[in-house]
């Protein structure tokens, strides 16, 4: 896959190019918003990560006058501000989604994976990782040929670790992504919502709980294993 | 009335009273003391009169009795007993004065008065005589035939002043009830109408949100003093203005310049933890730092949406949502803690609301957050939400055992906690209750929140079911 990220902050595009790299994706950078313009009009890539603020040209006049120009390729608008206009103001522009800062990579590549894929008509419906495979419609997990429905909560957490696999989420992080909340990290609802999921899934004759994907990391929190 | 204290118009009636009724007394005292003078300058007048006119005629031919009518006719206002005529061939070559008169042995005393600077016939003189036990204001005057002696009594002039006394009081007693409501009338008028650019102000002023600094009043029609209040305010205004925006567009810049080493920090950290040996002693510590970068992230955002509200900016993205459901979905978050915490109340069925979700859904997480870290062990929280008359009603009530009642009322203020702020036992920004009610205000709400006996803390949010405008800003 094929990615162009323009990013003035040569630190940020540090992080995020090794991200997309070990995510397995190929990506070009550039620091300029007219230089990013020509590049994305003169090549062809499955995915655009633009800042908003950008030196010679914003993001914003980046993201109409490709879209003028007829460009379909999926966008992604990162952005230090997150007021309610400046989101609308992107996605009138034309942008796909939306990523205030700070962000996780893993959100970012996540959310390239699931634009691209759409872009390119598969159903986002289905994901599927190390054998545990979510259905976001009937909100529905199976693992090892055994089948639960998990509530909005647990859902929202499987679908959360299984976005960015191998990658260590904290309590913290969790709870906030997942609940929304700035929990005391003491609080262990994170713990209870993870047993839950764990006794929904994992056959107790059937299949064998060291498999599942899902692990918890002493003094860390979880993950979910890539295959 | 007319929006004016009953204290102040009171004030304003008493003032008039005492100036009418000041006016009256110094009247009575003045005019019988000035008006007995001017009576007797008329008289007086009236008498020379009579005199210049009798100087004009060449040939004076009347009779004693003619001259006593005319000079009654003249004074006009005197008795005929008050008044005397006595007249004299003059024996050509001889110059007479007062005393050396054909009559002038019958005055018992005579006194020539000074002329008076008007007196412009030198043949007419004037003076103060006794006679017949009274005294009398006399006149001379020396005709070419005739010599001609006129007195009139002083206290005719008196008598009259006394009539005209009498005369002026029964009417002012007459008319005093009326001259008084008129005065009361006049006080009442006079006040509203020196007040009414005031009034004018004061409602121009209360349109003056604090939210809302722009506004300024309107200065034109005023008067040259209001005009110039109207401008000190509105100097005062913009300097406020100015500092306020200074402030909070400080505070939304610093928010949106931390993002990006935030960003930078976090990225970085996350990449060392995925680099790093799991469980190892330096992903711990790495983590660690990843949570404070959290906490740090989650400041900022607060921050800045306090500057947005500050700065009227806080813009809302209204949509109507089932309050009900998202309530009931954090009571059973609170049912999977560990201790588990008792939920109690009651939530009304499919209420709707409009709110913008994401503020929404803060204020919430923020009360329950808050009911949640300072409650106590093996605590409860009531939460009962219902609809009254087109609004929204939610509380939440939890005991606590950190908190004072003097804290309900710094409870709004930024970086205030409710354990005081060296005990860090309980995690926290002392932002949330502030953000809480900066949306409640977006929401046209209200928040307050309450503290009973020392132990057990109520949150109520209120707020109008609709919000007609599908943007307002605070």
């Amino acid at each position: 896959m094929n990615i162009l990220l323009i990013e003035d902050e040569a630190k940020i595009a540090d992080f995020v190019l090794t991200g997309l790299s070990s995510a397995g994706m190929q990506a070009e950078h550039l620091t300029d918003g007219s230089a990013g313009l020509q590049r994305a009009l003169s090549t062809a890539f499955h995915a655009i990560v633009l800042d908003v603020m950008l030196p010679s040209l914003d993001g914003i006049s980046v993201l109409k006058r490709l879209r003028a120009s007829g460009l379909t390729t999926p966008i992604i608008v990162l952005t230090a501000k997150t007021d309610l206009q400046d989101r609308l103001q992107g996605f009138e522009a034309g942008a796909d989604d939306y990523l205030p800062k700070p962000f996780f990579i893993e959100e970012l590549v996540a959310r390239i994976k699931i634009l691209i894929n759409r872009q390119a008509g598969l159903t986002a419906s289905l994901i599927e990782e190390n054998g545990l495979q979510l259905n976001r419609i009937s909100r529905e997990a199976t693992w090892s040929d055994h089948q639960a429905t998990l509530s909005q909560r647990e859902f929202t957490l499987v679908e959360y670790l299984i976005r960015s696999p191998d990658h260590i989420f904290s309590r913290n992080q969790i709870l906030k992504h997942v609940w929304g909340l700035d929990f005391d990290p003491k609080t262990n609802v994170v713990d209870v919502c993870i047993q839950r999921i764990r006794k929904k899934l994992i056959h107790p004759r059937k299949s064998d709980p060291k498999n599942f994907p899902i692990e918890s990391i002493r003094g860390i929190g979880y993950r979910f294993r890539k295959a | 009335m007319f929006g004016l204290s009953k204290s102040f118009y009171a004030k304003v009636f008493l003032l008039f009273i005492a100036t009418t009724l000041g006016m009256y007394i110094l009247n009575q005292l003045l005019v019988g003391r000035i008006g007995g003078d001017q009576m007797r300058k008329v008289f007086i007048e009236r008498q020379i009169n009579a005199n210049l006119r009798w100087a004009k005629e060449p040939l004076l031919e009347k009779t004693d009795d003619e001259l006593k009518e005319e000079l009654l006719e003249t004074i006009h206002i005197a008795r005929p007993k008050e008044v005397r005529v006595f007249t004299a061939i003059p024996e050509s070559g001889k110059i007479y004065s007062f005393n050396n008169l054909p009559f002038s042995e019958k005055f018992q005393e005579t006194k020539v008065a000074i002329a008076e600077p008007d007196d412009e016939t030198p043949e007419i003189e004037r003076a103060l005589i006794t006679y017949e036990n009274a005294h009398w204001n006399a006149t001379k005057l020396i005709a070419p035939n005739k010599i001609i002696v006129t007195l009139v009594n002083t206290q005719a002039a008196g008598r009259h002043m006394e009539d005209f006394m009498e005369v002026r009081m029964r009417t002012i007693k007459q008319i005093f009830p009326f001259s008084l409501t008129m005065s009361l009338l006049a006080a009442f008028f006079v006040t509203r109408k020196t007040l009414a650019p005031i009034k004018r102000i004061q409602a121009s002023l209360r349109a003056v949100d604090t939210r809302d600094l722009t506004t300024r009043v309107p200065h034109q029609g005023e008067d040259k003093e209001f005009r110039e209040f109207i401008d000190v305010f509105n100097n005062m205004l913009a300097r406020l203005e100015r500092g306020f925006l200074q402030a909070s567009r400080f505070s939304s810049d610093a928010a949106h310049e931390l993002r990006t080493p935030l960003t930078i920090m976090q990225g970085y950290v996350e990449r060392a933890i995925v680099e790093t040996e799991p469980g190892s002693k330096i992903q711990i510590q790495l983590r660690l730092i990843s949570d404070e970068i959290e906490r740090l992230s989650s400041i900022t955002q607060k921050l800045l949406l306090l500057a947005q509200a500050d700065g009227g900016q806080l813009k809302l993205d209204f949509e109507f949502i089932n309050v009900s459901d998202m309530l009931g979905e954090l009571v059973e978050d609170m049912g999977l803690l560990e201790p588990p915490i008792t939920t109690r109340g009651k939530i009304q069925k499919k209420i709707l609301f409009e709110t913008d979700r994401a503020l929404f859904q803060q204020l919430l997480n923020n009360l329950f957050t808050n009911a949640v870290k300072y409650n106590v062990p093996n605590g409860w929280i009531d939460i009962t939400a219902w609809t009254e008359q087109d609004k929204l009603h939610i509380t939440l009530s939890n005991p606590t055992d950190s908190i004072s009642e003097e804290f309900a009322i710094k409870a709004f203020e930024r970086f205030s906690r409710g354990d005081g702020a060296h005990n860090r036992k309980v995690d926290g920004t002392g932002l949330g209750l502030s953000l809480c009610r900066e949306i409640a205000h977006a929401h046209q709400g209200e928040l307050s929140f309450d503290v009973l006996d020392q132990c057990i803390v109520t949150v109520e949010f209120t707020a109008p079911l609709k919000n007609s405008t599908s943007s307002y800003s605070i």
